[in-house]
């Protein structure tokens, strides 16, 4: 096992001659400024004034935006359950990701499970969240259903009463990413030679200890960049949650994250608001949580890398 | 790579500024053109009345929508009359999906004005989130002539401010195929609920209602009447079987159905706009708002709610009723049209005005759907064109025959399953917007309300708490504006 410096060096080819890599790289970051940052630091400018975007002019109003914002419950609402599904289902999902990797590790039918769990990714999440609604729906619904059926009336609920509905939203978002970051985890765990499981095998190690004795080592920079993922993942997850509750019909409030007030607030619902400046504002908000987050996790997870 | 040693600019440095001050200038400039197009001052309808204006209830009489705004500036002179377009092609936005009745009919009139004026009409049926559509299209400077859909939101995302042209010489338009004129078949009361100076600026072609629905075969199987009053309709609830009040509770603006029905009854039409509109917020401690509140309170913890309604999701709970397995469903009059492919064998739709409380007052919401033309339409005639041309008594009666639905005209008959509905509206002594107005004329304070309505709703806080925390929510909102 070879342990080296994550930071590379310049191959001599490309040292002293910055005109040259200029111009190779002038396509890619003159489609990334134009597609990437020029609409975000659009969205910033924006969100510095009151401007409803349909027409009209906008107005430079500074910070009322952001104050207004921080003083309205509605915003902290979204805020927290954005927060809800970054903590909470992230710690889910990575549970059960590594659950699933470790049981599929060494399960012949291991490539036709994967892309069992990974099958919620294709479907559309409008899609599956209508489905989500049928299953937990109070009266009639599947899961209220199955339940009675086995007997376990006592364990019925109102799923999508508002004291439980984004619980439900959760594990709606857990099942259908887990498959996911099993897939990215596996991918990880799947270049490691065997020869090192045999070793500890040899050694008398608990599936505990090889799970982070071999494991976990040898995989923290898959870890690392699917964690960076969940981040982003969960704080943008637009339309699983918008459909959640019906279809043809607003999101309930209760199930408000940042990107759907982002919408409801700037761009549309059936009776819309149309406040592209405010709107601007969560999505700034969004961007810098993003940003805050994934500067951490590098941080928190950085580790030389292990070559083997 | 810059190799700073060798004192070569870095050109890519120079780019990246370049771009910046590029997406900056686009950015805050891009729309400067459009300073002097029409772009009015913020209406009056956030303009709010004191405390004061509402020590006496409002009379029932009052005109709906007088308190909401004093006219804004119009930026330009109104038509005299419709002047030809250079264009030959409507562009309509409607709020109807592909398939629903109103969306064929609607097809129907569009077909044969193509046929009989040979100007193309370029249809999107856009679906309920119609307002998206025509956002994106208007901030991208495509043109929209013409949008159909409800009265409210078009009032609050373009009519109060001041984006929609004035119809005013429309209503002198002769109705192709007929003998009369617009303004002789579309009774003034419609219009001018959201007149803007005078003048309308949305011109109905459906008109709904809210009320309370009911199986009356149900009501008959339980030997109960039908209720008149709060106190009776509570009593026969609990008389007519479990789960007699079906309610899809995910959905907030159906929940807000009670609370605004019943602050109306209590303090009449334009009493709840008014307490929205009170920047201290002490409205929402007057004492017809206390009685409205604890009348819903009342009815949360009655138990006629079925079992699990602030958990059912739409359409369920309307099924449920519609299969007899509830008495009561609150709903707008498009409830009988939406439920009848899976209504029980016999179900007997009939509508119940809203339960009358003591004291209090009578009046029937007029819920329009109808035409805006925006500003900045290309071919503003040819829309009011089309608008008087689908107003025409046969082409208009498919919204009746096909689609179930009631119609401005009252020369067009009337579909069987809103009669009661016809009824209660002839009988009303004054017409309120929907949700009086809160819903279309301050769109993020009725996001705020729907919130607090909701946990009152569901028996999460108690009348007291409901009250003070809406009088902070709405102060702190005027507080923000």
């Amino acid at each position: 096992m070879e342990v080296s410096s994550a930071k590379g060096v310049s191959p001599p080819h490309l040292r002293h001659d910055g005109r040259r890599a200029a111009t190779f790289i002038a396509p890619a970051l003159t489609i990334y400024l134009l597609i990437i940052m020029a609409p975000t630091v659009a969205t910033v400018w924006i969100s510095f004034t009151e401007w409803r975007g349909i027409g009209d002019s906008p107005e430079f109003v500074g910070l009322d935006n952001y104050r207004h914002l921080f003083r309205s419950d509605t915003f902290w609402g979204s805020f927290n359950r954005t927060l809800g599904i970054l903590a909470v289902g992230g710690l889910l999902v990575f549970f059960f990701s590594f659950l699933f990797t470790m049981l599929l590790r060494e399960m012949r039918a291991k490539k036709f499970l994967r892309a069992v769990l990974f099958f919620p990714n294709v479907v559309p999440p409008v899609a599956l969240a209508i489905a989500w609604g049928v299953l937990l729906a109070p009266r009639n619904g599947l899961l209220n259903g199955f339940l009675e059926a086995i007997g376990l009336d006592f364990a019925t609920r109102t799923w999508l009463a508002p004291d439980i509905i984004f619980r439900s939203v959760i594990a709606g978002l857990v099942w259908i990413y887990t498959g996911f970051f099993v897939t990215i985890l596996m991918a990880g765990v799947d270049r490691i030679p065997k020869h090192f499981y045999e070793a500890a095998d040899l050694e008398g190690a608990s599936s505990r200890q090889k799970l982070f004795r071999v494991t976990l080592p040898l995989t923290w920079d898959v870890l690392s960049v699917a964690a960076v993922l969940w981040v982003i993942t969960a704080i943008k997850t637009f339309e699983f949650i918008y459909a959640f509750g019906g279809s043809g019909t607003d999101p309930s409030i209760a199930t408000w994250t940042l990107p759907v007030q982002v919408y409801a607030v700037a761009l549309g619902n059936r009776s819309p608001i149309f406040a592209l400046g405010q709107g601007s504002a969560i999505a700034v908000v969004m961007v810098v949580l993003v940003g805050f987050l994934v500067v951490l996790i590098r941080r928190i997870m950085h580790r030389r890398v292990v070559e083997f | 790579m810059i190799n700073k040693r060798d004192g070569r600019r870095p050109l890519w440095l120079i780019f990246v500024a370049a771009l910046l001050t590029l997406a900056l200038v686009a950015a805050g400039c891009g729309n400067d053109d459009d300073s002097d197009s029409g772009t009015a001052s913020v209406p009056e309808a956030t303009e709010a009345p004191t405390s004061d204006a509402m020590e006496e209830p409002m009379e029932p009489t009052e005109e709906p929508g007088d308190d909401m705004e004093e006219p804004m500036e119009p930026t330009e002179e109104p038509r005299d009359d419709m002047e030809p377009d250079e264009d030959n092609t409507l562009r309509y936005f409607s709020m109807w999906n592909e398939g629903e009745p109103q969306q064929e009919v609607l097809q129907g009139i569009i077909d044969s004005y193509e046929e009989d004026t040979g100007v193309d009409v370029d249809v999107l049926w856009a679906g309920r989130e119609v307002l998206t559509s025509v956002r994106a299209a208007l901030s991208a400077g495509d043109a929209v002539d013409l949008i159909g859909f409800e009265a409210e939101p078009l009032a609050g995302a373009l009519v109060n401010t001041g984006e929609t042209h004035p119809l005013g010489s429309l209503l002198d338009h002769e109705i192709p195929g007929e003998d009369v004129t617009v303004g002789e078949v579309i009774p003034e009361s419609f219009l001018d609920i959201y007149a803007v100076d005078g003048e309308p600026h949305i011109i109905p072609y459906i008109v709904n209602s809210s009320g309370i629905h009911y199986d009356a075969r149900r009501l008959a199987e339980f030997g109960l009447e039908r209720p008149e009053t709060w106190d009776e309709f509570i009593e026969t609830a609990l008389a007519a079987g479990d789960n007699a009040v079906q309610h899809d509770g995910l959905i907030n603006f159906y929940n807000a159905y009670w609370l605004y029905w019943l602050i109306l009854r209590h303090g009449g039409p334009g009493s709840f706009n008014a307490a929205a509109a009170d920047p201290t917020g002490d409205l929402w401690r007057s004492d017809y708002i206390r009685a409205a509140v604890e009348d819903l309170v009342e009815l949360v913890e009655s138990g006629a709610l079925a079992d699990g309604y602030e958990g059912s999701n739409w359409p369920i709970a309307q099924q449920e009723w519609a299969n007899g397995n509830g008495t009561f469903n609150i709903n707008g009059t498009w409830l009988a049209s939406e439920t009848a492919s899976y209504s029980s064998e016999g179900f007997e739709y009939r509508l119940l005005p809203f339960p009358t409380t003591e004291g209090g007052y009578e009046s029937a919401e007029v819920y329009q759907i109808g035409w805006v033309v925006p500003e900045a339409a290309d071919s503003p005639t040819a829309a009011q064109e089309f608008i008087a041309y689908a107003l025409n008594s046969e082409r208009l009666s498919g919204m009746v025959d096909v689609a179930k639905n009631l119609v401005p005209r009252s020369d067009i008959g009337v579909p069987p399953e809103l009669q009661d509905a016809v009824d209660m509206l002839a009988a009303s002594p004054a017409g309120h917007r929907p949700y009086d107005g809160v819903q279309g004329d301050y769109p993020e304070y009725w996001v705020e309300f729907m919130q607090l309505d909701d946990q009152l709703f569901f028996g999460q806080i108690g009348a007291d708490e409901f009250i003070d925390e809406m009088a902070e929510t709405t102060s702190n909102y005027w507080a923000n504006q």
